[in-house]
């Protein structure tokens, strides 16, 4: 197996990875990016665009991912798309191991966002994009004056369907149990709100349409009645977690499993590097995911020049 | 009243005004200058997602995007910032604007040589920005003050319209990134003169030259040039909120990793914070941060939901 020493290996392909490697491709430093069997993050999930800056009229969420591809390819990063499958951080060269091989570097920028948790169904799956989506930033102008369902009874449900209520008609919030799990405050103010209507131990039994979301099948998981409701969005707001199952034990994480950064991109492992949602739980932007991996490369040919005089 | 005012028109700026505009916030964007740093690229070939887009291009699209949410934009200088008890009073050209919540984002300006003749001659052959003034050299011969990327960039674009590109520098060094580095000298019109100083820039009504002094020999010349770009990099103007804000020596806004800044209701993003790099990237994503961070603001202030995550308490684990 060959040995050579790269300078930089980025994991992850969504806006922070790929904006990494452009800038790391620019400063010479041929970066590697493992890109993972399905490239380009969560935003090749969503259709419209509406909110990266520079984009007046919009763009595919792929659309911008290819877009991000083929720049970082043109200043001579070079993309795998394989999964990364294990690292050791303990002692450098650090090690990335991609299914059968082993690649070496001097730095690691990790940029493996976070995934949305869904609910599993097949008919979700059919119309994720087309109607059912996991982000109400993201996705909620789109529904203007229609009538919507949120999945979730956690916090970050409540906060969505209380945002999209300034958008749609009507917001139906399925919770799986008797009760909300959400902080009392959150519940109550989403209680308070006439535009939101609450069905407990209510689950979604299929989602409904032909090309576009036009309905629900219900399920009341007590009695087992089943209804329809005729429904134009679906928003899945059952929470995210992070992609860092590779990192357990090789890097500091908090108790959800996020990265946990100590200094800008910078953590606990001097020359490893961290950028995107898999350390933002707060924001999880596109574009806040981009300038934290053009700053993680930056802080990474610092480091470079530092470690090597 | 505006829920948020955001002082500077640039990547920054309208990005954090397309964010709070799709939040549902009242926004008033008011500028100098559209497009503020991003004015002096060319083309901005590392913006994720544009191949290749020139600086006020950019800008110009992201405004008309915070536009299209709402936002309105003022073209007009702050001179004046007041911290009232329930609000901040901004004045402009002689018309106050109320705010609850204010983001800075007016970015930087660039510095001056400060040599003899640099003020007489400034718009007379003296110029801060390539992007704007070297098709006026086609043909002619200029020099490039400075070292770093942006002095790359500029003679980058120097060298497709002048006959001759001087670089000059103290060291022998050139410090721009590699990748610009190799663009720059691998042009058959650029010449590094290593080790110079500049004394005076020469001319009456428009530049002829440069008075210079050998740092190694002591010897002093004359460089017949037709124009000189300033690119030494740029200062920030904070002169308005310093006594509102906590800055730090070089007068750059002083953020918590959130993008507030030491006064509740005041957010910073972009070149003027005291973040090190200097990107339209970091900025475009420090100002759709500092718009959400500050909606958060507003919204817990009323006792109204701010933004959540999944959960609040965060413990480090190993």
């Amino acid at each position: 197996m060959s040995e050579e020493i790269k300078k930089v290996i980025i994991i992850g392909s969504g806006p922070a990875g790929l904006t990494a490697a452009i800038y790391a491709a620019r400063a010479d430093l041929k970066p590697v990016v493992i890109a993972g069997l399905t490239f380009g993050g969560q935003l090749m999930l969503t259709t419209e665009v509406e909110n990266f800056p520079g984009f007046r009229e919009g763009i595919m969420g792929p659309d911008l991912m290819n877009n991000m591809v083929a720049q970082a390819e043109r200043f001579g990063a070079e993309i795998i798309y394989e999964d990364a499958t294990a690292v050791d951080f303990s002692k450098k060269p650090f090690k990335v191991q991609v299914g059968e091989k082993q690649y070496l570097s001097e730095s690691i920028i990790i940029a493996t966002g976070a995934s949305s948790l869904w609910l599993g169904l097949p008919s979700e799956e059919k119309f994720r994009g087309k109607g059912v989506s996991s982000c109400a930033t993201c996705d909620g102008f789109f529904f203007r004056d229609k009538e919507i369902i949120v999945v979730g009874g956690g916090d970050a449900a409540m906060e969505e369907a209380l945002y999209l209520t300034k958008f749609v008609k009507k917001v139906t919030l399925l919770n799986r149990s008797e009760k909300l799990r959400a902080s009392k405050i959150m519940a109550d103010r989403a209680l308070a709100n006439p535009k939101i209507t609450i069905l407990y131990n209510t689950e979604v039994d299929e989602f409904l349409g032909t090309d576009h979301l036009t309905g629900a099948k219900l399920k009341n998981n007590v009695t087992g009645e089943i209804s329809e409701l005729a429904v134009e969005g679906a928003f899945i707001a059952i929470g995210h977690k992070p992609n860092t199952e590779i990192f357990h034990g090789k890097i500091d994480l908090d108790a959800k499993g996020y990265i946990v950064p100590t200094d800008g991109t910078k953590t606990n492992v001097n020359g490893v590097f961290v950028a995107g949602d898999v350390r933002d739980f707060r924001y999880r932007q596109a574009v806040t995911a981009a300038g934290m991996g053009c700053m993680a490369s930056l802080d990474a040919e610092k480091y470079l020049h530092m470690d090597q005089g | 009243m505006y829920d948020v005012i955001i002082i500077g028109a640039g990547v920054a700026g309208f990005t954090a005004a397309l964010f709070a505009s799709r939040r549902g916030l009242k926004t008033l964007v008011i500028g100098k200058d559209v497009a503020g740093q991003a004015n002096s690229t060319d083309t901005i070939q590392n913006y994720p997602g544009l191949a290749e887009i020139g600086g006020f291009e950019l800008v110009k699209s992201i405004r008309e995007q915070a536009e299209s949410f709402g936002a309105e934009f003022i073209q007009a200088e702050v001179s004046k910032v007041r911290n009232a008890a329930d609000s901040f009073v901004l004045t402009a050209y002689n018309h106050q604007y109320k705010a609850q919540s204010l983001i800075l984002a007016y970015g930087k300006t660039p510095r001056d040589l400060g040599v003899a003749g640099e003020d007489e001659l400034k718009g007379k052959g003296v110029s801060y920005c390539a992007t704007c003034d070297a098709p006026l050299y086609k043909g002619k011969t200029v020099a490039i003050v400075g070292i770093g990327d942006v002095a790359a960039d500029a003679g980058l674009l120097c060298t497709k319209y002048a006959h001759k590109v001087y670089i000059l520098s103290k060291t022998d060094k050139f410090l721009a990134n590699a990748w610009l580095n190799k663009a720059l000298f691998k042009k058959k019109n650029v010449e590094l003169m290593p080790f110079v100083e500049i004394q005076q820039i020469l001319g009456e009504s428009q530049v002829t030259g440069m008075q210079l002094r050998n740092l190694k020999t002591g010897q002093s010349s004359k460089l017949l040039v037709d124009g000189v770009f300033v690119e030494l990099g740029y200062v920030v103007n904070s002169q308005i909120v310093e006594n509102i804000v906590k800055l730090d020596e070089q007068a750059q806004v002083m953020i918590n990793a959130d993008q507030s800044t030491s006064q509740p209701g005041i957010f910073a993003c972009g070149d003027a914070t005291n973040r090190p790099y200097k990107q339209a990237a970091i900025s475009a994503g420090e100002g759709a941060a500092a718009a959400l961070a500050c909606y958060d603001w507003l919204m817990r202030k009323t006792g109204q939901i701010g933004l959540t995550s999944d959960w609040t308490e965060i413990k480090k684990v190993k």
